[in-house]
């Protein structure tokens, strides 16, 4: 199979979890977008070095994580996203409430430190502690410790409402 | 919102959008191609320019050091070239240290980790850059003097000028202040990071 069409394959599968993570980083539909395309962009840039190393959900997972962490920093993005009109990066429930409860979701996440935005972000996703630890560099018993302390700052802004 | 309401309103979101497949290859594809100008290349050239023109200063102080001839001036051209030797090999190994984020091989820890050293670096390299070019700045004027009008102006200097010293002093000071308020946010920034890594 051709790099192109193994790659094409490989973001088409998994274009969820870069909707999922842009959206957590993000606030605006514009960062959003960019963001988007950072990722795919940083994807396809190490996408040779990737292959058969590691599980493809666990680099895709990394290698989004970092992007969205130094894309908030750019000091000066230039020229970045090559107007790309076809991508709309929408999901709007039909569901009202279901809308609602994403919107306060999201905006709890954001509130959250940058380490402690990724590892709740791959918990939401399913992942187990041991995985979160090999995607996120930290042990899995600092996983474990962050996590029920994130489960503690969840309650804590659900008091302060 | 809870941890478990959270997972509930996820998991049905994952559920959605596995349904709702928007991408092409066509767009995928153009995505690859769209061109980031990286603002750390760009400084880099530029520091290595500025390298460049640095030893060939220095190559000319060294080549006319004999025109120095007294310890004032010679103590002075030695300063000289100290500084355009150390300053841009500090400058480009700061850079550097920005440029070795590599986000498709580190893991979260290690991007944060090598991003905000790297920037807590690079602000202290300025803060210490600011120093080292003011003094520059005062070395040059003698040396300069001697080499391109056979002056020294350590003979020639008038007293009365010594009342603009504390006046640069202050202006110094001013300019440390004003580069370290600039870099404040940068620096704290970093040290946040760090300390939620080490938590």
């Amino acid at each position: 199979m051709r790099k192109e069409e193994a790659f094409t394959q490989l973001i088409k599968e998994n274009e969820g979890i870069i909707f999922k993570i842009s959206r957590v980083y993000c606030d605006t539909r514009e960062n959003q977008k960019d963001l988007y395309q950072d990722i795919v962009f940083q994807l396809w840039k190490g996408f040779d070095s990737f292959r058969g190393e590691a599980k493809a959900s666990t680099w895709m997972y990394r290698v989004a994580l970092n992007t969205a962490f130094t894309f908030l920093r750019k000091e000066k993005r230039k020229g970045t996203a090559v107007g790309i009109e076809n991508l709309h990066l929408t999901y709007e429930p039909d569901d009202p409430i279901l809308e609602e409860r994403l919107a306060e979701m999201y905006a709890q996440i954001r509130q959250l430190s940058d380490v402690n935005k990724g590892i709740i972000l791959l918990l939401l996703e399913g992942k187990k502690y041991e995985e979160i630890a090999t995607i996120t560099g930290f042990s899995r018993s600092k996983v474990a410790t962050r996590i029920s302390r994130i489960k503690e700052t969840l309650r804590t802004q659900l008091v302060k409402k | 919102m809870e941890l478990e309401e959270m997972q509930a309103a996820w998991s049905q979101m994952s559920q959605d959008l596995e349904k709702q497949k928007q991408l092409t290859d066509e767009i995928i594809l153009k995505m690859t191609q769209q061109k980031y100008t990286s603002q750390w290349n760009k400084i880099f050239t530029a520091e290595k320019i500025g390298g460049v023109v640095c030893y060939v200063a220095m190559v000319v102080l060294l080549a006319n050091f004999k025109t120095f001839d007294t310890i004032a001036l010679q103590v002075s051209a030695i300063l000289c070239m100290l500084i355009l030797a150390v300053l841009p090999i500090l400058s480009l190994k700061t850079i550097r240290g920005m440029k070795q984020v590599n986000v498709t091989k580190m893991n979260y820890k290690e991007t944060m980790e090598t991003y905000a050293k790297g920037k807590k670096n690079f602000v202290n390299f300025q803060k210490l850059n600011v120093g080292i070019s003011f003094l520059f700045m005062l070395l040059t004027v003698p040396v300069s003097a001697k080499l391109f009008n056979d002056e020294n102006l350590f003979e020639t200097l008038d007293p009365k000028l010594g009342i603009a010293a504390p006046f640069m002093l202050v202006f110094f000071g001013l300019l440390v202040w004003f580069v370290t308020r600039c870099y404040k946010k940068v620096l704290r920034s970093s040290e946040t990071i760090l300390k939620e890594i080490e938590e």
